[in-house]
């Protein structure tokens, strides 16, 4: 299952001094960044990423992802400390965290989420590198047919998924579609939408669509707290109690195992992500309690159920991403825009043409998974002071950074107006409900989906049976109509209770 | 039957989705028209014009449903704070494009704290100095961006 060949190219281009730089300034920031209430992952990537322009490709990756997963970790520490998750994905800490913390366990329910999230993050990544050789089987499979389906899928799971209406998500996936045929036409090679703009001519600046998109409007609801927290943080900090919390996780092998498998699975589904995982690992994990534990009364288990399966999703979702260049959330979304700042777009040619890179990836993130446990053990206190910065002094420090990394891109000022207009409508649309991971996906596949619709059309528009031959396709419209016969049937229930 | 009073959680969802689709004819419209693309310009602008219409259709049913409960959707409020920073946008995209980017993001990162109700000088101070070492120092000088720091560039 594992090309042994590549695997062992790839972990030469761990060799480089640069590595574990990048990872440690790359963690400590996304550890900064999951602790505070109201930044989410996405932000600290979209933030961190017009710092890579200059970087070489995989440093670059490297910092990205390590700022991915020391997000979904901070995100438990305040969970714990002061019953506020930093990121959505530790709603379902807070549980039993905080009644740790509150029984003055808070050292032990540290260690626990600490060694949790690695055990998950690990779990993650060890199962992604075992199939990334049956992912590049399955990628190479997929022709016109299947790119069409599979977008339509993700657009309708995510419709589902993602928002209360199925029919917002769609119009906004499909308005992504629309955004990403600005620029030159694959089929006639002109230009076309591009109000005679000549930066247009490349299409829109994905990168920079999706930072605006979702950077600026969390910096819009960051700025209306006066600072971030102000409880108080002043516990005693005790290694031997964080130590014996260490233990305790291990104690717990099939809380976490359940927990990390079903947080792999739910990673590979778009818009699902770390918060549904989380919430139903734990209620997995109270479901299986023995009479003596009890849950939400501060029960380690129930730490080892939300953080094992938060961190395990980010194996799932960058398996996706590697296999089929579909972001699944808004932060894989910003590490698929590294992937392009870079040249490289993930999907079948990236696994069979870079394989020792995607290899390097997935094994520097699971040693990066490593390094995580050890460093967040010694800095979880100091990091989550951080929530005493006033917010309102980050938000313009923030808005100089992304100004800079937008004119970075191509150095043209229309990427900065791009960048705001991007920025002002995800705000708009977060505000009514309208899916922003939609619109992306929409943009992402969109362009791929102008040529591949092109020779759709010439395959099958006038020999229908064709598509009989494609079994993914048949799968995949399978699926879009048991999904929206499913969806439908729901609307009718609860309208028929709602009388 | 109490109808829910916030009249825009139905006429935002409106005027969105009236804008992308009048956005979407016009791009449709203007590349079948262009003698350079003709139908093979539109071969997939077309359909994805008529899905999103008909999903435009189903968004303001929706909408006009969800208008009508007693209860009214939660839809995320903005402070006073955020409507201001989004203001601020556009006029610092404006101000980079004739000023320059260093005289303007000083201006901008300083300004910008007590705006929004920050009272003290030692962060406006600091404020001014971080945006200052991040453009010229960090940007132009460690990355090599050839930042336009003062005025008269072209802005495209």
């Amino acid at each position: 299952m594992i090309d042994w060949g590549s695997l062992a190219k790839g972990l030469l281009l761990l060799a480089d001094w640069q590595i574990p730089l990048v990872v440690a300034a790359g963690m400590l920031f996304g550890l900064i960044v999951g602790v505070i209430p109201g930044m989410t992952s996405a932000l600290g990537l979209a933030i961190v990423l017009p710092l890579t322009f200059k970087m070489d490709p995989f440093p670059a990756l490297m910092l990205l992802t390590s700022v991915y997963t020391g997000a979904l970790t901070g995100g438990g520490i305040l969970a714990i400390l002061i019953n506020t998750p930093g990121t959505p994905g530790a709603v379902a800490t807070t549980f039993d965290g905080y009644p740790m913390a509150r029984k003055g366990l808070h050292n032990e329910a540290l260690g626990i989420q600490i060694t949790a999230s690695v055990i998950g993050g690990l779990i993650g990544y060890l199962v992604l590198l075992l199939f990334i050789q049956p992912m590049v089987w399955l990628a190479l499979q997929f022709g016109p047919s299947e790119m069409l389906f599979l977008t339509i899928l993700v657009l309708v799971i995510v419709g589902v998924l993602e928002g209360k209406y199925l029919s917002r998500a769609l119009f906004a996936g499909l308005l992504g579609l629309m955004l990403a045929t600005i620029g030159t036409s694959t089929a006639t090679g002109e230009a076309r939408g591009t109000f005679g703009i000549d930066a247009l001519e490349d299409g829109l600046p994905l990168v920079l669509c999706i930072i605006g998109m979702f950077a600026i409007p969390e910096l819009i609801q960051l700025v209306s707290r006066r600072s971030i927290s102000e409880a108080d943080l002043e516990r005693a900090h005790d290694f031997g109690k964080l130590a014996a919390g260490v233990g305790t996780t291990f104690a717990a092998w099939r809380t976490w195992l359940r927990g990390s498998f079903l947080g792999v699975g739910i990673g590979l589904l778009p818009a699902a992500g770390a918060t549904l995982a989380s919430l139903l690992s734990y209620a997995m994990a109270k479901r299986r309690a023995r009479p003596e534990q009890k849950f939400g009364e501060g029960e380690p288990e129930g730490v080892v159920a939300a953080e094992s399966a938060n961190n395990a999703t980010e194996g799932g979702a960058m398996g996706i991403l590697l296999a089929l260049g579909i972001p699944g959330s808004a932060s894989t979304a910003v590490i698929l825009g590294g992937f392009m700042l870079h040249g490289l777009v993930p999907g079948a040619r990236l696994l069979r043409d870079n394989g020792p890179f995607v290899y390097a990836l997935v094994v520097g993130n699971i040693f990066q998974m490593l390094v995580l446990g050890f460093f967040t053990l010694l800095v979880a206190y100091y990091v989550a002071r951080v929530v005493l910065v006033p917010s309102r002094a980050l938000v313009p420090i923030l808005i100089v950074v992304m100004t800079l990394g937008a004119f970075s891109f191509r150095n043209q000022v229309f990427d900065v107006y791009v960048l705001y207009a991007f920025g002002l409508l995800g705000w708009l649309m977060r505000r009514y409900q309208f899916p922003l991971v939609s619109l992306m996906i929409g943009l992402f596949l969109g362009r791929q989906l102008d040529e591949e619709f092109v020779r759709f059309r010439t395959l099958f528009v006038d020999n229908p049976a064709a598509l009989l031959e494609r079994p993914i396709s048949i799968v995949f419209i399978v699926l879009i109509l048991t999904t929206l016969a499913l969806q439908v049937r729901r609307s009718l229930r609860a309208r028929r209770a709602s009388g | 039957m109490q109808r829910n009073t916030k009249l825009d959680e139905f006429l935002a969802p409106v005027a969105f989705v009236a804008g992308a689709i009048a956005w979407g004819y016009h791009h449709y419209h203007a590349t079948l028209t262009d003698p350079k693309q003709g139908p093979d310009g539109v071969t997939l602008v077309g359909p994805l014009l008529l899905a999103l219409a008909l999903a435009g259709l189903w968004t303001l049913a929706t909408a006009w449903r969800a208008w009508r409960k007693p209860a009214g959707d939660a839809t995320e409020t903005t402070s006073w704070q955020g409507v201001a920073l989004m203001l601020s946008l556009p006029v610092l995209a404006v101000a980079i494009t004739y000023g320059g980017f260093i005289v303007p993001l000083i201006v901008y990162a300083t300004l910008l704290g007590p705006l929004l109700g920050l009272r003290s000088f030692f962060i406006m101070i600091l404020l001014a100095v971080l945006t200052a070492v991040i453009v010229w120092g960090v940007f132009v000088h460690v990355f090599g961006v050839p930042v336009p720091l003062w005025p008269a560039r072209s802005w495209s």
